[in-house]
């Protein structure tokens, strides 16, 4: 996959903009970030452009949710962050489809751009994520490239029982149950790169 | 698949063929060969020195699965199940295998993509465990319940056959039939190949093919070898 993936960025911090689009913009995952001064210019870039996500900082739209309709309307296909660092009321974060916060590691908020990219240009057909959360993403990403269990959840911050649960559900969405099967279904629907699994 | 009501060894051998081809590959994992003649199950079975209720009992497994617990042998049939299981290894290790493996690597060559290297991989990796499975029931298994056998009828009474129990071969018993099936979902739902589709339904055949037998292979030592096993233990046991 060659062709860039756009991003729009909707942050006032000229500071918070810089940092983000620097670790988006140097990620290696051709990843093109625009900005955003203002709600209408999110849904300005996103009906001339193809946007595969906007970050953006709730504080933008919490006092006119009705925009972030409008935008949806205008790009159904673009999914909407939540760029989190500070408390924001549950009922406007769920406008969003995920989110990152101002403390991700890089890692992780490439991560979550990059499941996205990967659901809005599916690849020869590509059926979609078989309904996978965001978090049996990670943990597939991570048992791909070869992490025992022990070791995902303390990446992860969470107990061990809680890694096999997200196993078992990654297994019974996905029909495989063998941790190469797996790492091949991760490297098929471009979770990871082939180099990066432990096959 | 056919065959579904349970045969009795008066039908016709032939006839059982005709209705479940899959027969033919129970025939040559006992060494019985073609032409059947006019011979019933049962014939079939005296005629190979294959104890006729074992026989017909693997017939019936062959064509609906049905698990053949309760059955009461005694040890006499030992030696015909473990042919039965030696041999069907070897038409996995020596025919079934080397042909998945070539199909697999006709693919990776003229399509070349990473998927297909690991497929490859993937397929290299499940022929090892299963190997170590063979080997393991080959070298460990298969010789204790020779000897077993040997001391229940009284040929070897000298043997030591302690140290190990057949519980330890239930545990052992891995399921090495999961990779076959990741192999089957990942060609049928998830891996875009360049290669046509020939080649994909040439391999999804030979998986189905060989998840049949397979599936039987551990029928038989599931539900037929193992509480033989047992109970051949728990003879020896009351006897000491």
């Amino acid at each position: 996959m060659s062709s860039t993936v756009n991003i729009v960025i909707a942050e006032p911090s000229g500071l918070l903009y810089s940092g983000l689009a620097s670790v988006i913009g140097s990620s290696g995952k051709g990843f093109s970030v625009l900005r955003a001064e203002s709600p209408e210019e999110i849904q300005r870039l996103v009906t001339v452009r193809t946007v595969s996500a906007v970050i953006i900082n709730p504080g933008l739209v919490h006092a006119n949710t009705r925009i972030v309709h409008a935008i949806r309307t205008s790009s159904p296909g673009t999914r909407l962050i939540a760029l989190l660092y500070a408390f924001f009321d549950e009922s406007l974060l769920s406008h969003f489809d995920d989110r990152i916060t101002i403390n991700d590691p890089p890692s992780k908020i490439i991560y979550t751009l990059g499941n996205e990219s990967a659901e809005t240009i599916p690849a020869d057909g590509d059926p979609g994520t078989a309904g996978l959360t965001e978090r049996e993403i990670e943990v597939l990403r991570l048992l791909a490239s070869g992490k025992a269990t022990k070791e995902i959840a303390e990446e992860l911050h969470i107990s061990t029982n809680t890694v096999i649960t997200h196993r078992k559900n990654l297994s019974v969405k996905t029909g495989i149950r063998s941790v190469s099967g797996l790492a091949i279904y991760a490297v098929v629907k471009k979770y990871i790169t082939p180099g990066s699994t432990g096959l | 698949m056919a065959g579904s009501s349970n045969l009795s060894a008066s039908t016709r051998m032939s006839e059982a063929v005709s209705e479940n081809p899959f027969l033919l590959l129970l025939l040559e994992h006992l060494n019985i060969d073609l032409p059947l003649q006019e011979k019933s199950i049962g014939d079939v079975a005296s005629d190979n020195g294959i104890d006729r209720d074992l026989f017909l009992t693997f017939v019936n497994l062959y064509g609906n699965m049905n698990h053949a617990d309760g059955m009461p042998f005694t040890g006499r049939e030992v030696p015909s199940i473990i042919r039965y299981l030696k041999n069907s290894h070897r038409y996995y290790s020596e025919e079934v295998y080397p042909g998945i493996m070539e199909t697999i690597s006709g693919i990776s060559m003229s399509g070349n993509s990473e998927e297909t290297r690991m497929i490859e991989k993937f397929f290299t990796e499940y022929l090892a465990e299963v190997k170590n499975h063979f080997d393991y029931e080959e070298q460990t298994v298969f010789p204790y319940i020779v000897q077993l056998n040997e001391k229940l009828t009284g040929k070897n009474t000298e043997t030591e056959t302690t140290g190990y129990s057949v519980s330890q071969y239930r545990e052992h018993h891995d399921d090495i039939e999961e990779k076959l099936d990741d192999l089957k979902s990942l060609l049928i739902e998830y891996l875009p190949l360049k290669e046509g589709r020939q080649v994909r339904r040439r391999l999804l055949f030979r998986l189905y093919e060989l998840e049949h037998d397979l599936r039987i292979h551990s029928g038989i030592e599931d539900h037929l070898l193992i509480p033989l096993v047992a109970s051949m233990e728990a003879r020896i046991n009351n006897r000491n």
